[in-house]
């Protein structure tokens, strides 16, 4: 209830902002805009939230309208802070770069990762990226010719010998979907013979009552009751999904239009620092993401004490 | 009399009010059904080529995807797997696949040498190659390592004419534009080649390149620009490749293929309704095969056997039933039925199958023992005298199914399946007629034993005294008047399996395959629906064949129950006279 009166305090606030901060000037350094991706969307608006309870006085929009809408927000000056679910393309960087006189400040905001699960009970450890294609996809897809009808077909020794390998994945409409696809299914179709589950929570759940049963899902909704695979490298290293070379991972970043070391104690730069605070991070790591591992100059700490 | 001009007047308002408002109703009904078919219908549009006017002769427009097609006419690579294989051309010369790190080189004996012009087309698999004046279309396997050559199959063959001066390949369908040296610009489709479409210029042209996937620019020998505009469908133009089996890019046969990509703009999206129809039918007559049995033979029994008053106190509790939410007869499946499956599928055949013999001895055996409650004939005044009797026949039933499964080879009905090669998917089509057979057993009940119920009993009690027995005067007299309401129940009872969405959303796994077996799941237009309708975006071919599947499906269960009503006023009529 409070944070239902909170949200909708929120929103009249930035109704009537709108309105102030078109006739005083003084009032615009005191808003913040946050646009793009929409994989983030619920984390921003929950910092944005906590944001405004500690600066009252700061106005904090969010506009989660997908990815493609942050650089040229950000080239134009119409948001000062970006979200990406993809890194920023060459052009895209080159356009910011000719206006702005230099490159935006990129900051590896959190990481999300596609798995691959399993039943419990399943002794399946690992797979590689070609059995994945062959599994998931339909026969050729990454030039994989068979594609592995039951256990045995892909692991000889599977105590789950004759039964089929029953799989399952997103619906077309969804983002894990398409990424899947293009990731793992080297751009090619999935196999019609797989399960359609809307939603990530109900590939978990199905799957975990599946003795043959194999899916994909983001981390974030996987739970005990499900067995996460590894993916094996043709060298044989195992990778997890908390490993940095895990293949299906994707990281998301934050873009900041200003330069924020130049300026001392802006809004951005205290954004940036609830967000690489304690409480930012919970709220990050509680939807379901991971704090990616990057070199200080990239990660939101790193650029917080660089302006502060 | 101002009490009279009152009254008079609340009867005209009343009476416009209800006929305004009744009318409105029909006219949204019909109204939305136009709806649903103006939306669906811009899907059979033909594709269109025009020829437009830029403001600066077509100069500013961008040309990054044109520019790198010209490039790839200057350097012989036209492709690269993912394994690192280059597909090598020039016009004259064998055609190659040379390998990037490793340098070695084979020769594409399937691709012809002999070819004047070569350029990709579609989404990064195919090659369209002019020989002559034929134009024929290629696919590549997609290969991800170097021990994996990656195969070259032929597609489709297409005549054109034969002074093609320039060729590009369209971005992401199988689709080529083509300039002649007769300054006419054709657009070949593969997936249709009898609509080509064609457009003359009045100048000389000599490239041509597509800038997006529907703007085409032409260059003349001095550098002017000309735009032309091609719009086509996903299924361009061709209504049949909803229903028919379609080549699609990198497939190796014609197939039927559901797999819409909503926001992929560079891939071919595959629409094919027929496994979605096939699915549908599919789960509504396997729910059929649940249901009648059951409905039927408890019409039978209420209309014929049961007395008045428990009658009028069953057919409410029943009719109830018609209004169970099915999504959660869904979510039963999905928690309870689906995990064990096995086991209920073992223990329905043992009932199914002991059932008759149970039941008939249970009866016999209890009359030997002298209990008179048990008097065929006093079962239809006190019902639940009986329901010990069939508890138990079904608790036995479903023991006996249990214990003969756990005697099969491999201890369950799952495991001696699986030992003939029979592996049942979790999501399967036995699941989805099952507990689709339940959520329509009361409609084909309640609209059975109406009809049953209508025909005048003393129809029955005239057999009866004329000396036939209880069941020879239903079965002669009473049912075969009754038999045209029934089979409208059960048409009614299909249009609603074909239109239930939750429940096949939720059991049948939505995997569009075309497969008669059981124990594969299905896909269902109505749960196509469902899924997709919310996230398609608003005019694309994928939103607009989703209201084709719409008025479909509107149409069939439309013409069923028409009818199944048409059937019903008839008997109506028939047995008022009795």
């Amino acid at each position: 209830m409070k944070r239902l009166f909170r949200r909708f305090f929120v929103v009249s606030v930035l109704v009537s902002s709108s309105l102030v901060w078109a006739q005083s000037d003084d009032e615009s350094d005191r808003s913040l805009i946050i646009v793009g991706s929409d994989t983030l969307a619920k984390v921003v608006t929950a910092w944005a939230e906590q944001f405004y309870v500690l600066n009252p006085t700061v106005l904090v929009e969010v506009q989660a309208v997908g990815s493609a809408a942050t650089p040229p927000a950000l080239l134009l000056g119409t948001a000062t802070i970006g979200t990406m679910s993809r890194r920023m393309n060459a052009d895209e960087r080159d356009a910011f770069a000719v206006r702005r006189q230099r490159p935006p400040i990129e900051i590896s905001l959190a990481v999300d990762a596609v798995v691959l699960i399993v039943h419990q009970q399943n002794p399946l450890k690992s797979v590689s990226m070609a059995e994945v294609g062959q599994i998931f996809g339909m026969p050729g897809t990454c030039g994989s010719s068979m594609r592995p009808i039951v256990w045995r077909d892909l692991r000889e020794d599977s105590p789950l010998a004759n039964r089929k390998i029953q799989v399952f994945g997103r619906t077309a409409t969804s983002g894990t979907y398409q990424y899947f696809r293009r990731i793992a299914l080297c751009d090619g179709d999935p196999g019609i013979f797989v399960n359609e589950i809307p939603g990530g929570a109900g590939i978990v759940n199905t799957v975990a009552r599946v003795p043959g049963g194999i899916g994909y899902t983001a981390t974030s909704y996987t739970s005990n009751d499900v067995k996460i695979l590894g993916i094996e490298r043709p060298d044989g290293r195992i990778l997890y999904p908390d490993d940095p070379e895990y293949p299906l991972k994707r990281t998301l970043y934050l873009y900041l239009m200003t330069d924020v070391s130049s300026e001392s104690r802006s809004i951005e730069c205290e954004f940036v620092a609830y967000v690489a605070s304690e409480k930012g991070r919970d709220l990050l790591i509680n939807a379901g993401f991971s704090i990616p591992q990057v070199p200080d100059s990239q990660s939101a700490r790193g650029v917080a004490d660089a302006c502060g | 009399m101002p009490v009279a001009n009152w009254r008079h007047f609340k009867s005209v308002s009343l009476g416009l009010l209800i006929r305004v408002a009744s009318f409105t109703v029909i006219f949204a009904l019909l109204g939305m059904v136009v709806q649903m078919m103006v939306v669906a219908a811009p899907i059979f549009a033909a594709s269109t080529l025009e020829r437009i006017d830029a403001p600066d002769g077509g100069r500013g427009v961008p040309v990054s995807r044109a520019e790198s097609q010209d490039a790839d006419l200057r350097q012989p690579i036209y492709w690269v797997s993912k394994g690192g294989w280059q597909l090598i051309g020039n016009p004259g010369n064998p055609w190659l696949w040379v390998h990037d790190q490793t340098a070695v080189r084979l020769n594409v004996t399937e691709l012809p040498s002999d070819f004047s012009i070569a350029q990709m087309v579609g989404h990064q698999r195919g090659l369209a190659v002019l020989v002559g004046n034929r134009l024929e279309h290629f696919h590549f396997s997609q290969s991800t390592s170097i021990n994996d050559v990656p195969a070259v199959e032929r597609v489709k063959t297409v005549l054109v004419d034969s002074d093609i001066v320039a060729l590009a390949g369209h971005p992401r369908l199988a689709v080529v534009a083509l300039a002649t040296s007769l300054s006419e610009i054709q657009v070949v489709d593969f997936r249709n080649p009898d609509a080509t479409l064609r457009i003359q210029v009045d100048v000389e042209i000599d490239t041509i390149a597509w800038v997006s996937p529907s703007l085409i620019r032409a260059l003349t020998p001095s550098g002017d620009a000309v735009l032309f505009v091609f719009r086509a469908t996903d299924i361009g133009g061709d209504w049949r490749r909803l229903f028919s089996p379609t080549q699609y890019e990198g497939y190796p046969s014609e197939e039927y293929l559901w797999l819409p990509l909503p926001s992929a703009q560079a891939a071919e999206s595959k629409y094919s309704v027929t496994p979605l129809i096939f699915g549908t039918l599919k789960a509504a007559l396997l729910a059929l095969l649940f249901s009648v049995p059951l409905s039927l033979g408890c019409a039978i029994y209420v209309g014929c056997f049961m007395s008045e008053a428990q009658r009028q106190r069953v057919r409410p509790a029943i009719d109830m039933l018609t209004a169970f939410p099915t999504v959660v007869l869904g979510a039963i499946g999905l928690f309870w039925l689906a995990p064990r499956f096995g086991e209920f599928l073992s223990a329905l055949i043992g009932v199914i199958a002991l059932f008759p013999i149970l039941a008939v001895l249970g009866i016999f055996g209890v009359r030997a023992l002298g209990w008179r409650w048990v008097r065929h004939d006093a079962l239809d005044d006190w019902p639940l005298r009986l329901l010990p009797l069939v508890l138990l026949v079904i608790v036995l039933g479903a023991a006996a199914g249990l214990i003969g499964a756990a005697q099969l080879p491999g201890g369950s009905l799952e495991a001696y399946l699986l030992s003939t090669g029979l592996s049942i998917s979790y999501f399967n089509s036995l699941l989805v007629g099952i507990v689709l057979g339940l959520a329509i057993t009361p409609t084909i009940f309640s609209i059975a034993e109406e009809a049953i119920h209508a025909v005048p009993r003393n129809m029955a009690a005239g057999a009866l005294a004329l000396g036939s027995t209880p069941w020879q005067s239903y079965r002669d007299v009473v049912l075969p008047l009754a038999l045209p309401g029934m089979i409208a129940a059960i048409m009614v009872g299909f249009g609603r399996a074909a239109g239930e969405t939750m429940i096949l959303v939720m059991l049948s796994g939505n995997t569009g395959i075309l497969d008669l077996s059981i124990f594969e799941g299905l896909r269902s237009v109505s749960a196509s629906l469902a899924l997709e309708l919310p996230e398609a975006p608003k005019k694309s071919s994928h939103y607009q064949v989703l209201f084709v599947m719409g008025v479909l499906l509107f149409g069939l269960t439309f013409i069923v129950n028409t009818v199944a009503e048409i059937i019903r006023s008839r008997v109506r009529m028939r047995v008022r006279g009795l």
